[in-house]
């Protein structure tokens, strides 16, 4: 009796392991393929030194009638990263990148990992700019993004966030969780 | 150890197969899966998304000069903004910008003429040709054959009409329109003051339905006021204006003109009221035929009712009487325009003047009218052509016998999409959409068909390399001609023409029984341009178009007369032909011995979105030209149904 | 004070032109077929209803109007508490009515069981009984802000609720954070060129479409309880849910009142 548990019990733990496994990382390959990150961007080492480059809204810009223009383009980058300096220099100039000279300056070489499904039309703005009586700010990019601020890679932080997690802090806020507020 | 039998190894298998399920579950995976499968199975399409940005600009497609916005979301135009102006094919023409059968670059004729076979060739190349044959025919003499037909008189007609008349011609036409028609009988268009008055008798001009300029018509309608104008229409079917109107007067089919001469005679014997239109005294002795007795018989109205209706329009503060029946399509004769006009002649309205539209100046040789297309096709000899953005294969009724003409000419066709008259072009030219002539900053909003241009810009290139005109194109482009033509001045007196109409007028005493056929329009299809559009066709009802199947409309008592009832399917035959296999819509919209067939259907190209769709009752319809406009009057026409 | 969205629309002025109709497939991404004379499974949210006394009357005293019908955006008994009867039926909560009164439809939740369809009294929902689809280069006017829907789900007028949200967005930016300031236009009003179709906040009292709402010749299509006096609304309304529509027409004839209340 315990020869036949075992019989069955041995392979069921160990490919229950392995397909666990493999799943897992097909899952994650079938995820990361879709998204393209052709140059290397280090948020650490942008933001947390002394370059002007205090908040997220420095790069991931609003247009004028408040819609979010997602990733940047590659003329945020070449804006500091002078297409004309030098490759050296002194240390508080941004030196000019060769990889650059691949790119037009429209481009945007990174595919998001944070991607509404078409019928989600969500407001940046409006989550964004939303602020307690006492001024504080209800939500961060974090919030959602993760701590970007402190990640030298081009890996993704957070998983995918479900409509779950936009409800539970909309009911936490007290604010509408109606279809229409984000949906059309 | 024991040898691993054959239960052993199904229950290690078990494990492992159960294990490996449980492992596939267990790590998220079948959400994924089933998110891709759902997804690659419902297979949606999603629109780029991009930066959205406004641009207004003045649409110059016609006089109203709309200002209109365009939203774009990065190169693509999404959706016009018409802040309650425009019209509806205006807010279709995104339909005609994006629709995947527009021509690209200029086409030549690759088959026999008919079997739409065309292969694109370069802009040079199709001038070379276009000029050349005109250069031969006007080296050789023969200019009594080159001819063109627009749809209506703007700036892209005039410069078609001058390069006709440069290369020795005066043979330009009109498909068949109130403009026209009312320039060739009166010798100008009628300028109507809607806003002013106080009585509107229309004589079968469906004021609502896309008759005139749709534009101006519906700002008359947003500003009129309850109670301050009285709208009066006298016609046969009921239709949408007639339903918004303050008073219906039936009249039996096509005797509207009828009704305006007996009203004309009331108002000259019993209110002494004159006219000082040339020869109205010649022209009053005509209208006496009808006096309240005759006239009430021949329109089926009642001698009391003529009597109030004349008395009203008599003594209103600015009476105006309306002529043009029909809506998109209008089909009237000249001696109906010009009674019309007289009425306002005798009320001395200032809701009416004459008014003469200044085109580009070259002169006509002789009398050709600009209406008489029929008149044309019926007798003249064709040996070049100028379609500009026109469909008279389709639009005219005559439009068979044009074809078999335009077999044998040579004719290029100026338009955005292959429509019936195209088929039977040696050359298309391709044309823009409204859209795409609007600019920002000096540049074209939207500029998908580079080797599209303005129809007023493609006869300008024709033009510099035709050798009669040189020297009468001094333009680069058709908006250099746009602020000079178009210009209203009053026209000169108009002239009763008593000897031209004399027999058109006493032949309307002529009572005739039976059937009748009558056009009727739906919205935005109109005479046939909007067919071609998907958003379009779902505004056509089930009354008129369904299933694949066009119905008629037949009066409940006509019905049961002639033992058809709703939903049978029967054949239209005429003089001229038959149609065949329309369903019947029994309604009381429509008079009693009256077949009311919808215009629009019944293409045989322009788009599959309107090919094969219906039939085109213009290829029955009456076409007795009119020995003034030299159009054919088609509004009104004998059938009988099997 | 929150929005409660309505539209009120002057028959006495509308011709039945149809442009409300184009505006309104070219906002909403209307799928795109070459024979759509399918009528009852057309897919628009806007239809031009054609409307006739032709039943009751003989020639010449027959009439016909074009009236511009969309989703009439039901409130229910009680406008604080608003319950469409589309809303109170759906099993798989793809339609909600928002907190404008709004009741917006999400396809994707849809499992197209066609409930709301058959519980809506004005047939103003339509059902994809074929994938929406756009010929080629059709595609390049689709408007990314509404999501195209798939086969199998049930669609409907939403009163433009995307252009809210485009609003919305570009008040924020400029620093208004109140969304009950927020106004906008539908397509269809917008674009109404005789100015027939009026939309506006029904609980602004100061609001054009709340004057219209209470003119004489207002009335809502087919809720014959209007016509009853206040004790016997009261009382009937006790007994069961009524649509209580929020969009309004206008009009001085009584042949149109008569048939658009199916009398």
């Amino acid at each position: 009796m315990r020869r036949s548990i075992l019989l069955f019990l041995l392979p069921f733990i160990v490919f229950t392991y392995v397909v666990f496994l493999l799943s897992q990382s097909a899952c994650g390959y079938v995820r990361a393929t879709k998204a393209v990150k052709e140059i290397p961007f280090n948020h650490k080492s942008h933001m947390t030194k002394d370059y002007g480059i205090d908040n997220c809204e420095s790069c991931h810009k609003y247009t004028a009638d408040g819609r979010f223009q997602g990733m940047p383009t590659v003329a945020e980058c070449t804006v500091c990263h002078d297409r004309e300096g030098s490759y050296s220099g002194d240390k508080d100039t941004p030196k000019r990148k060769a990889f650059f000279d691949n790119y037009k300056d429209t481009d945007k070489p990174w595919t998001a990992f944070a991607k509404q499904p078409d019928l989600v039309y969500f407001s940046h703005k409006v989550v964004m700019t939303a602020r307690y009586e006492d001024g504080r700010k209800k939500s961060r990019c974090g919030s959602c993004h993760g701590d970007k601020l402190n990640s030298m890679t081009t890996k993704r932080i957070k998983g995918t966030m479900l409509m779950g997690q936009c409800m539970d802090c909309h009911t936490a806020l007290k604010i509408s969780n109606k279809c229409m507020v984000c949906h059309d | 150890m024991k040898k691993i039998e054959r239960k052993d190894f199904l229950k290690m298998t078990g494990g492992a197969v159960v294990g490996g399920l449980t492992g596939y579950v267990f790590s998220g995976a079948p959400f994924l899966m089933f998110q891709e499968l759902a997804e690659w199975s419902q297979d949606q399409y999603v629109p780029g998304k991009g930066e959205q940005k406004l641009l207004s600009d003045i649409c110059k497609s016609c006089s109203e000069q709309c200002q209109i916005t365009v939203r774009m979301v990065k190169d693509r135009a999404v959706k016009i903004e018409s802040s309650n102006t425009c019209c509806p094919l205006g807010q279709a023409s995104l339909q005609l910008l994006y629709h995947p059968e527009r021509i690209h670059k200029p086409l030549k004729r690759a088959g026999k003429k008919g079997s739409g076979k065309y292969v694109p060739v370069s802009w040079d190349d199709a001038i070379k040709d276009i000029s050349g044959q005109l250069n031969k025919l006007t080296k050789a003499g023969k200019t009594d054959g080159i001819a063109s037909v627009s749809k209506n008189i703007n700036a892209g007609s005039d410069l078609v009409r001058r390069l006709v008349n440069a290369a020795g011609s005066n043979q330009n036409y009109y498909e068949s329109g109130l403009d026209s028609l009312t320039d060739a009988a009166l010798g100008g268009i009628v300028q109507y003051d809607f806003a002013n008055t106080d009585y509107v008798l229309s004589f079968g001009a469906k004021l609502f339905e896309g008759w005139g300029s749709q534009i101006q018509m519906n700002k008359v309608l947003a500003d009129w006021k309850a109670g301050k104008t009285k709208l009066v229409q006298v016609d046969t079917n009921n239709s949408r204006t007639t339903s918004l109107a303050d008073q219906w007067v039936p009249v039996k089919p096509g005797t509207e003109g009828i009704f305006a001469l007996g009203l004309a005679n009331y108002l000259i014997k019993n209110k002494g009221k004159t006219s000082n239109g040339v020869g109205f005294a010649k022209w009053a002795q005509l209208a006496y035929q009808f006096d309240l007795k005759t006239t009430a018989k021949l329109t089926g109205v009642s001698e009391k009712q003529i009597k109030a209706v004349g008395d009203a329009f008599a003594a209103a503060r600015n009476p105006v009487a309306v002529a043009g029946k029909g809506a998109a399509g209008v089909s009237s004769s000249a001696s109906e325009l010009i009674a019309v006009y007289a009425l306002n002649s005798m009320v001395n309205s200032k809701a009416a003047s004459l008014k003469k539209v200044n085109g580009l100046g070259v002169p006509a040789k002789g009398k050709a009218s600009e209406a008489g297309l029929d008149a044309f096709i019926k007798k003249g000899a064709l040996d070049f052509l100028i379609v500009n953005e026109a469909d008279p294969v389709y639009k005219s009724v005559m439009g068979a016998d044009l074809a078999k003409k335009m077999n044998d000419a040579f004719v290029v066709a100026l338009m955005p999409l292959i429509n019936d008259t195209a088929h039977y072009a040696d050359y298309i030219l391709p044309t823009l959409s409204p859209i795409e002539t609007l600019k920002v900053e000096g540049k074209a909003m939207v500029n998908r068909f580079p080797a599209a241009f303005h129809g007023g810009d493609a006869v300008i290139k024709i033009a510099q390399k035709v050798d009669a005109a040189k020297g009468s194109f001094p333009w680069k482009s058709y908006l250099d001609v746009i602020g000079q033509t178009g210009k209203k001045k009053a026209a000169g007196n108009f002239n009763f023409k008593v000897s031209d109409l004399k027999d058109q007028i006493t032949a309307l005493k002529k009572e005739s029984a039976g059937l009748k056929m009558l056009p009727a329009e739906i919205a935005v299809i109109g005479d046939g341009d909007g067919m071609a559009f998907p958003y379009v066709l779902k505004t056509i009802d089930a009354d008129t178009f369904e299933l694949g199947k066009m119905k008629v409309l037949i009066n409940k008592k006509t019905a049961e007369k002639e033992g058809v009832s709703d939903g049978s399917s029967i054949d239209i035959t005429s003089s001229r032909g038959e149609i065949g296999s329309v369903k019947v819509c029994v309604t009381d919209l429509v008079a009693p011995d009256v077949i009311a067939v919808p215009l629009g259907f019944g293409h045989k190209a322009y788009t599959k979105y309107a090919k094969g769709k219906g039939v085109n009752p213009k290829e029955i319809m009456a076409a007795d030209i009119d020995p003034v406009t030299g159009t054919a009057n088609w509004w009104s026409t004998h059938v009988k149904i099997s | 004070m929150t929005r409660r969205w309505g539209m009120a629309i002057d028959l006495d002025k509308c011709n039945g032109c149809g442009q409300c109709s184009i505006a309104c497939s070219q906002e909403n991404n209307m799928p795109i077929f070459k024979d759509d004379s399918d009528v009852p499974k057309r897919v628009a949210f806007l239809d031009l209803m054609k409307v006739t006394n032709d039943r009751d009357a003989e020639y010449p005293n027959v009439n016909v109007a074009y009236i511009p019908k969309m989703c009439q955006q039901c409130e229910g008994n009680d406008p604080n508490n608003p319950v469409p009867p589309c809303v109170s039926v759906c099993p798989a909560v793809a339609t909600d009515v928002g907190d404008d009164g709004v009741v917006s439809q999400i396809w994707s939740r849809c499992i197209g069981c066609r409930y709301c369809q058959v519980a809506c009294p004005y047939e103003a929902r339509v059902f994809n009984w074929w994938k929406p689809k756009y010929e080629e280069s059709f595609k390049k006017s689709l408007n990314p802000d509404v999501s195209i829907a798939s086969r199998g789900t049930v669609v409907k007028c939403t009163f433009c609720s995307h252009l809210w949200k485009q609003e919305r967005d570009k008040a924020v930016a400029k620093g208004e954070l109140d969304i009950n300031a927020v106004t906008y236009t539908p397509a269809c009003v917008a674009t109404c060129p005789t100015n027939a179709m009026v939309f506006g906040d029904l609980n602004d009292p100061k609001s054009e479409i709340s004057r219209l709402s209470k003119d004489k010749r207002a009335f809502r299509l087919v809720h014959t309880i209007d016509d009853k006096s206040p004790e016997e609304q009261k009382k009937l309304k006790a007994t069961r849910n009524y649509p209580s529509p929020k969009v309004y027409y206008l009009s001085s004839k009584q042949w149109v009142k008569d048939m658009m209340k199916f009398k």
